[in-house]
């Protein structure tokens, strides 16, 4: 199986650059970006490889141009950022492949070290560490995979309900049930 | 109780004792906060601008002048306000969701009140899929998150910021502060009051409707602008720029 690497960044600075772009005019030249944001070029680089493969943004040459996709992530509001983050994570092979290894298994979650191990044969070329932290980030941030540190263990995460919301108002969770659903329902306040 | 500020500084003058001398760090400082502002307190480092938001809080009292929160005098801590830190302040052995929890508990609510409230706040700050994390695990901007659900949590009346982005990289604040602006206007949300220290002009003029100036020494109110410009607001513009010249002018 061809699987890429996950760049060494979070998604917070991805959906940060796609802000300062969409600022800029939706498109900027990488150096001067770098520049302007007191980062060093090669800093730049995973964020801009990260936001790529997620399809936000294109990187002609020495520019950087925000996607259609890109722009809507900026005008979302955050729950229909994180669907549309989620549903283009899906699209990486890599990402299918663990959602697919974790399914697999009737816990639906594995040690970590089986992780690394995986890791370490689909992209030799890659830190085993570095990429398993960057898919527990972003995996997290998609509510597409979690660890727990008191298990050991790496997962699924069977709650992610998150759709991209059809029609303006508050993004639904899906639990069908209306009274024990804590994501969506105002708490009661206890201000008197 | 229309006209009554939500906060107000009335004289407010902070001295702290150094050794054998007493030094003045704020002088007369008189400012309103109304109910639903969203105010920036910028100054250079050292002017004060901590002890004014820990004197809001009611965690340091004033040495001349009265804080009124809803037009009572503030005797002792603020149960309507919460702060944010720059530091994060998380407890490393707590998980996301324990350290937004623990401040609740110690307000006296019941956990399973308390644990659907956590819930809701950790969605409203993009948090859902990290309530097993424990800070250790978490990028600076992740902490950051968890510091403002747990002062969202307690639902203050007022919300209190010091430096909340500045430990953060330069993309991660972008987003950090693009979210703030969201909370602050979704009215579904019981806190829309916010107060903000910050050294950065830029962000004062990015996010807040009036900008307070804190200069000199003894730190005074050097002036308060109101920032008529519209949301979201385009950085790069030259109304922009001639405002963040202005309030830089002022410091300096
Ligand atoms: N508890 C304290 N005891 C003595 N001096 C203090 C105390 N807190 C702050 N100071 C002094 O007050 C001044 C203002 O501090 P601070 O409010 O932290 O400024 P800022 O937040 O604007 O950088 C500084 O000179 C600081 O050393
Ligand atoms: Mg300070």
């Amino acid at each position: 199986m061809f699987a890429e690497p996950l760049p060494t960044v979070g998604i917070t600075e991805i959906l940060g650059l796609l802000k300062v772009l969409d600022d800029a005019g939706s498109r900027a030249d990488v150096y001067r970006l770098a520049q302007q944001l007191q980062l060093d070029t090669a800093a730049l680089l995973p964020v801009l490889r990260g936001a790529e493969m997620l399809s936000f943004v294109h990187t002609p040459g020495g520019d950087v141009v925000l996607q259609p996709l890109g722009k809507q992530v900026v005008d979302a509001d955050m729950n229909t950022k994180k669907a549309i983050v989620k549903e283009q994570m899906e699209k990486l092979p890599l990402v299918r492949f663990f959602m697919e290894f974790l399914s697999n298994h009737p816990e639906k979650a594995v040690e970590k070290s089986e992780i690394l191990e995986e890791l370490a044969i689909l992209i030799p070329s890659a830190d085993p560490e570095e990429l398993y932290g960057t898919l527990l980030k972003w995996g997290r941030y998609g509510e597409i995979f979690g660890f727990s540190y008191d298990t050991g263990r790496f997962f699924l995460n069977t709650r992610g309900r998150r759709r991209r919301p059809t029609s303006p108002g508050p993004s639904e969770s899906g639990a069908p049930s209306g009274s024990a659903s804590p994501g969506i329902e105002p708490p009661e306040s206890s201000n008197p | 109780m229309a006209n009554v500020p939500l906060l107000e500084l009335d004289r407010l003058s902070k001295s702290f004792r150094r050794e054998h001398t007493e030094s003045l760090i704020l002088e007369e400082i008189s400012l309103k906060v109304a109910d639903g502002d969203f105010v920036a307190i910028v100054g250079p480092s050292g002017v004060g601008k901590s002890t004014l938001l820990r004197l809001m809080a009611g965690l340091t009292q004033p040495t001349k002048g009265r804080v009124l929160f809803e037009g009572r005098e503030l005797r002792g801590v603020n149960g309507d306000s919460a702060l944010v830190f720059q530091s994060f302040a998380l407890f490393p052995w707590l998980t996301v969701e324990q350290n937004v929890r623990l401040g609740l508990e110690a307000r006296g609510i019941d956990p399973s009140a308390a644990k659907s409230r956590v819930a809701y706040y950790l969605d409203k700050v993009g948090l859902d899929g990290h309530e097993e994390a424990y800070p250790r695990e978490l990028s600076g901007g992740m902490k950051q998150r968890v510091g403002l659900a747990r002062a969202l949590a307690v639902e203050p009346k007022l919300l209190l910021m010091d430096e909340p982005f500045s430990a953060l990289d330069a993309l991660t604040s972008v987003s950090l502060r693009e979210e703030l602006l969201e909370i602050w206007s979704d009215s579904s949300l019981p806190v829309n009051t916010v107060v903000l220290v910050t050294h950065l002009i830029e962000e004062a003029v990015e996010l807040a409707d009036r900008v307070v100036v804190i200069a000199g020494s003894p730190g005074r109110v050097r002036d308060d602008l109101r920032i008529e410009l519209p949301r979201p607001r385009q950085k790069n513009s030259a109304a922009f720029n001639e405002i963040v010249d202005r309030v830089f002018s002022l410091i300096v």
